[in-house]
């Protein structure tokens, strides 16, 4: 729905005044008051993108959605160089959107419009990135909000033509798994009633799942990160079933077929040893103390391992010896506890 | 502290462990199951739902009727569930087999809460491509190490077939023979070993019968081609053709299989085994010390489980 502005006081009390909790955080951050700001273009070339290697990658990906539509949001940048932030040869630190300006940059603009600090510190650059970051947390909403109504004008939109646009991947799918929610969750999604969280959990939830949600929603009840968690974990209880009731009955005995099968492969009885000596982890204790078939088997395995043929062996020979040492050194070990 | 099973400490799939570092054990003994005793066989789905890759996580076990299961002191149960990577494991059996000859050693997040594990907790284990989706179409496995019925096929089709590679007592004097005798060359030797281990198709058994998917197909469907060494064994059996030997080496697990040629596509993510903890390793620094952090939670945990709590032990390896 769309509402004339002018019904909202541009300046309210509460928002216009510095209040002493502001003031209390200027005087920590070392400011008496906010630096005085505009909002002016200002060419790429005169923008300092700290750190921009980090962020290339994903700046690659944001370029080709602002080569189509352009940049939206304005970055916050500070006077680093020069006389005034109007000097043709002033230049600006990036204080937040350094990847707005680096995708930018990719995408060939040659200037773009940007908050400009006249000064800043370290301490106010980071106030402003988390002031930032909050004015836009609420962004995933009108995401939502968009490809809902993209789906529902039906237009054969996918995951893949919006990644070929530019978009993240995972991010959008994420968004787009929300917004295919059962209706009444979207609205409370959309209302500002459910956290982003809430919705992440919720989007992992079997459809049936979903509908019982959105059926208390309709109920008017409220979708608390609590309710959906309880769902989430029920469901996964539910697929564990088999495995827990397992562990409930103990570990289930090795059959007598497989126990008498001390060679076969994969070995069937392994439970591998580590007391003794742990030499190329192998226990010695075993090969000295039994006189059995496979332990005079190990101990020739073992001296043709030392040998000079071994060493002379070609390469699928020493394969085959390692790997008859690892499967005698099992076979050794069922014969130890059986 | 009293002795306890450990885990091998040698360079795995997955590398070698890190200074630093916390490590959850499935330790070896000769006085423990075999591995095939926590095999979950035919694998599991992961539950829907649960965002695993990655992520190990701690998960409170219930009892199928819902309500909470307890230890012998009456307290919770957590299992660490945790996910084998392909990206180091890319088949299951390179996991399993490495296991088997080196036990369990996963590095852990010490952000998790690791007072919450005790004696009773498993490690729930899961892998990307283990739970096959294209079995029936498939020959069933050689064998089934935990002896399914269908999924090798019958009782009776199995003695049958393991026979052809086994190293029972009738056949063992003669296994001896053939790896203890001197061969003038390396290569003769190499055959006469392979040999112990020719392996055969297995007799087919009905649609009807064939149950699954079974866990040990996995082996058969690593493809030949990533393998280190294969070797084509003679053929010995007239009816039925042999298969060749391959051997694979990841970390410091050399194992052999047998492939079918079978494609390996239709392998989705599962749970494949629950192992049990024998307990924690702390990976000292170059100084000689450890994750404080890490070890102040655990140390927790064998105040708050008394005789039911996980032990550690620091090492520099």
């Amino acid at each position: 729905m769309v509402q004339a502005l002018s019904y909202i006081p541009a300046h309210s009390e509460d928002t216009a005044a510095t209040g002493p909790a502001t003031a209390a955080l200027l005087q920590r951050l070392g400011l008496e008051s906010f630096p005085a700001r505009e909002t002016l273009f200002v060419r790429i070339d005169q923008l300092i993108v700290p750190e921009a290697g980090q962020i290339a990658r994903s700046a690659r990906r944001l370029a080709k959605s602002i080569q189509h539509i352009g940049l939206l949001h304005a970055p916050a940048v500070a006077l680093l160089q020069g006389a005034d932030i109007h000097d043709d040869n002033a230049t600006f630190e990036v204080i937040a959107g350094r990847r707005r300006v680096l995708a930018a940059h990719l995408a060939g603009l040659t200037s773009i419009k940007c908050e400009v600090y006249r000064a800043s510190t370290p301490q106010l650059s980071s106030l402003i990135a988390l002031v930032e970051n909050e004015q836009r947390s609420a962004a995933w909403v009108k995401e939502v909000e968009a490809l809902r109504r993209l789906l529902d004008e039906k237009v054969g939109l996918t995951l893949d033509d919006l990644v070929a646009f530019g978009f993240d991947r995972a991010g959008l799918a994420e968004r787009l798994k929300v917004a295919q929610l059962p209706a009444p969750l979207v609205e409370r999604a959309l209302a500002g009633d459910m956290n982003r969280e809430t919705a992440r959990k919720l989007v992992r939830l079997t459809q049936t799942q979903q509908e019982c949600i959105a059926r208390l929603a309709e109920a008017g009840e409220e979708i608390t990160a609590d309710v959906v968690k309880r769902a989430l974990r029920a469901q996964i209880d539910n697929g564990f079933a088999p495995i827990q009731e397992q562990l409930a009955q103990g570990w289930s005995a090795p059959t007598p077929s497989a126990s008498a099968n001390l060679s076969s492969y994969p070995c069937s009885q392994p439970a591998p040893v580590s007391d003794g000596d742990e030499r190329d982890g192998y226990s010695s204790t075993h090969i000295h103390c039994t006189s059995s078939p496979l332990s005079a088997l190990l101990i020739a395995l073992r001296d043709f391992e030392q040998s000079d043929d071994y060493r002379a062996a070609p390469m699928t020979m020493r394969m085959l010896t390692t790997a008859l040492i690892q499967q005698v050194q099992i076979c050794l070990r069922t014969a130890s506890h059986t | 502290m009293f002795d306890f099973p450990k885990a091998i400490p040698v360079p795995r799939g997955c590398g070698e462990r890190e200074p630093g570092g916390i490590y959850i054990e499935c330790g070896l003994s000769d006085h423990g199951l075999p591995l095939e005793a926590f095999l979950v066989d035919p694998p599991l789905p992961i539950p829907e739902g649960l965002d695993l890759i990655n992520k190990s996580q701690l998960w409170q076990r219930t009892m199928p009727s819902g309500e909470p299961a307890l230890d012998v002191w009456e307290q919770p149960i957590y299992d660490l569930l945790i996910w084998i990577g392909a990206e180091f494991y890319p088949y299951c059996p390179d996991f399993i087999e490495e296991v088997r000859r080196f036990g369990a050693s996963r590095r852990l997040n010490p952000n998790l809460d690791l007072s919450l594990l005790s004696r009773a907790s498993r490690m729930i284990l899961a892998h990307p491509s283990v739970l096959n989706t294209q079995w029936q179409s498939q020959r069933p496995p050689r064998a089934c190490d935990k002896a399914i019925t269908g999924h090798a096929g019958t009782p009776g089709q199995d003695e049958e077939n393991d026979g052809s590679d086994e190293w029972d007592d009738g056949e063992q004097d003669e296994d001896e023979d053939v790896l203890g005798e001197v061969y003038e060359d390396a290569s003769a030797r190499s055959t006469a070993i392979a040999q112990a281990y020719v392996p055969t198709l297995p007799v087919a058994v009905s649609a009807a019968m064939h149950t699954g998917p079974c866990l040990f197909k996995m082996w058969e469907l690593i493809p030949q081609e990533v393998v280190q060494t294969i070797i084509a064994l003679d053929e010995q059996h007239a009816e039925t053709a042999s298969l060749p030997l391959c051997l694979r080496a990841v970390g410091s697990t050399v194992y052999q299989y047998h492939p079918t040629g079978e494609s390996p596509t239709g392998l989705v993510p599962g749970i494949f085994a629950t192992l049990p903890i024998t307990g924690f390793a702390l990976i000292r620094f170059a100084d000689g010390s450890v994750n404080e952090k890490a070890r102040a939670k655990v140390v927790a945990g064998i105040e708050s489980h008394d005789s039911q709590a996980l032990p550690f032990y620091e090492t520099d390896r």
